[in-house]
């Protein structure tokens, strides 16, 4: 089995750079699209994400999980900082948006990846109200008041519910402590 | 197993936020006092666990613009040049105790100005490529690559704008077909290479404005009237149209402010 492109970044192949952006530069451009609150600010943070993974590459390792979901941490991490420092907010959190973006069924999508796949079942099986929260949070960056807010249930009920949802989702998609204390 | 951290409710309502809307420094604050309790804890599985359930969204995943796949490209070759080479700089370093920094610089405001008028166009400068930083005299390569290359392009360094009060001078010379060139200047105050550095830029006139090749960082060593820096381009560039000498942080930068340009040299003669 061949190395995993993080691992030869880290040891230093340069070729390994092209590769990884051509196989997860869309994955990282589509989260920036839609965690910045523009065009312009989605590039700036496409380059600062790609500078992270190969500083953390050598930090990847592959029994606790994919480069997918390696990468799309980091990436998630520099966004929501990144919205944060700049005091911003994404600009799709219209009523409109926040009802055509969920999370997809299991099996309704052709070209999926086998993460993307695993993650849809994991929701699947959570409760209507904790794919609710978790959905809000996770696709549209609201935090536990804003989801309140939007949704009308208690901010209690709200939390109970992401941290239910969220720990089971953890264990259905087998996400393993890191050993040295932290992954990405 | 469940790890002892997650049956701590607030502890993981705050990992839950920072992880999906980030926290404010009191928060945070308290998630460092919270996380403290639980020793060798992976702080990092929630997150993880949101970065996976990211991946089962809705939307499409689109094509990295090829703009911005070229600005990761540049931004890492920058990156690589400066780990590869600080060791380079740090001997030469050693070497030439820095004097001042470049202060001079930021006085000559005819240059300024002038350099401003050059460069009025361009909206914003990401270096193309980056080439390796340079720091070593080099007059013997350069007389070599003179005497040996009939095709030689050469540009002399001349304030743009009017004389200015301790003009720097100096000229650069560059083959295109090997790729390979050499930076003569005089006049430039030596740096304090832990303070700032120079950095060399190259409008290529084949390439957007924009994005301007990454000539690499070099010093000017204190006690030296003249220098000799080699360049090296690891991309092509097609047709050189300036040379512009920024100073810059430490180690230079991916993207050039503007605000301390120090020489610049256009296209004179072939």
């Amino acid at each position: 089995m061949p190395d995993s492109v993080l691992i030869r970044i880290a040891r230093g192949e340069s070729a390994a750079v092209n590769e990884c952006i051509d196989g997860f530069g869309a994955l990282v451009w589509s989260l920036a699209r839609r965690l910045s609150p523009n065009r312009d600010d989605a590039e700036d943070a496409v380059q600062e994400i790609f500078m992270d993974v190969w500083k953390s590459a050598a930090r990847f390792d592959p029994a606790q999980g994919s480069e997918k979901v390696f990468i799309a941490t980091i990436a998630r991490r520099r966004l929501i900082d990144r919205l944060r420092r700049h005091a911003t907010r994404p600009q799709f959190a219209g009523e409109e948006e926040l009802d055509a973006l969920g999370f997809a069924e299991p099996g309704t999508r052709g070209e999926i990846s086998s993460e993307a796949e695993r993650a849809a079942e994991a929701i699947a099986q959570l409760g209507p109200d904790q794919q609710r929260v978790i959905e809000l949070a996770v696709l549209h960056g609201l935090t536990h008041s804003e989801i309140a807010s939007r949704t009308g249930m208690p901010l209690g009920t709200v939390k109970t519910q992401m941290r239910r949802g969220l720990i089971k989702a953890r264990e259905l998609l087998g996400i393993e402590a890191a050993g040295d204390g932290g992954g990405a | 197993m469940t790890a002892p951290y997650l049956n701590d409710e607030r502890l993981v309502d705050l990992l839950i936020e920072q992880a999906t809307a980030g926290l404010g420094s009191e928060e945070l604050a308290e998630l460092e006092t919270l996380i403290s309790r639980y020793p060798n804890t992976d702080r990092t599985e929630i997150e993880r666990t949101v970065a996976a359930l990211t991946l089962a969204g809705e939307f499409k995943e689109e094509p990295l613009p090829a703009r911005v796949r070229e600005r990761v490209l540049t931004a890492e070759s920058a990156m690589r040049g400066r780990a590869a080479t600080s060791d380079l700089t740090e001997r030469a370093r050693s070497r030439t105790p820095a004097a001042a920094a470049p202060s001079r610089a930021g006085a000559q405001a005819g240059w300024w100005a002038a350099a401003a008028a050059v460069l009025i166009a361009i909206a914003g400068w990401y270096p193309r490529l980056a080439s390796r930083p340079v720091v070593a005299a080099a007059d013997s390569g350069r007389a070599e690559l003179i005497a040996s290359t009939p095709g030689l392009v050469r540009w002399e360094f001349a304030p743009p704008g009017g004389p200015a009060p301790k003009a720097a001078s100096g000229d650069v010379v560059w083959d295109p077909v090997s790729q390979r060139g050499y930076l003569r200047l005089k006049g430039l105050d030596a740096n304090d290479a832990r303070q700032s550095q120079y950095q060399l830029w190259i409008f290529d006139g084949e390439r957007d404005d924009r994005y301007p090749v990454d000539g690499g960082v070099f010093d000017i060593p204190a006690g030296r009237t003249e220098v000799v820096i080699p360049i090296v381009a690891r991309l092509r560039v097609g047709k050189p149209a300036l040379f512009a000498v920024t100073v810059e942080k430490p180690g230079g930068v991916v993207v050039s402010g503007r605000e301390r340009i120090a020489v610049l040299a256009k296209a004179a003669s072939t």
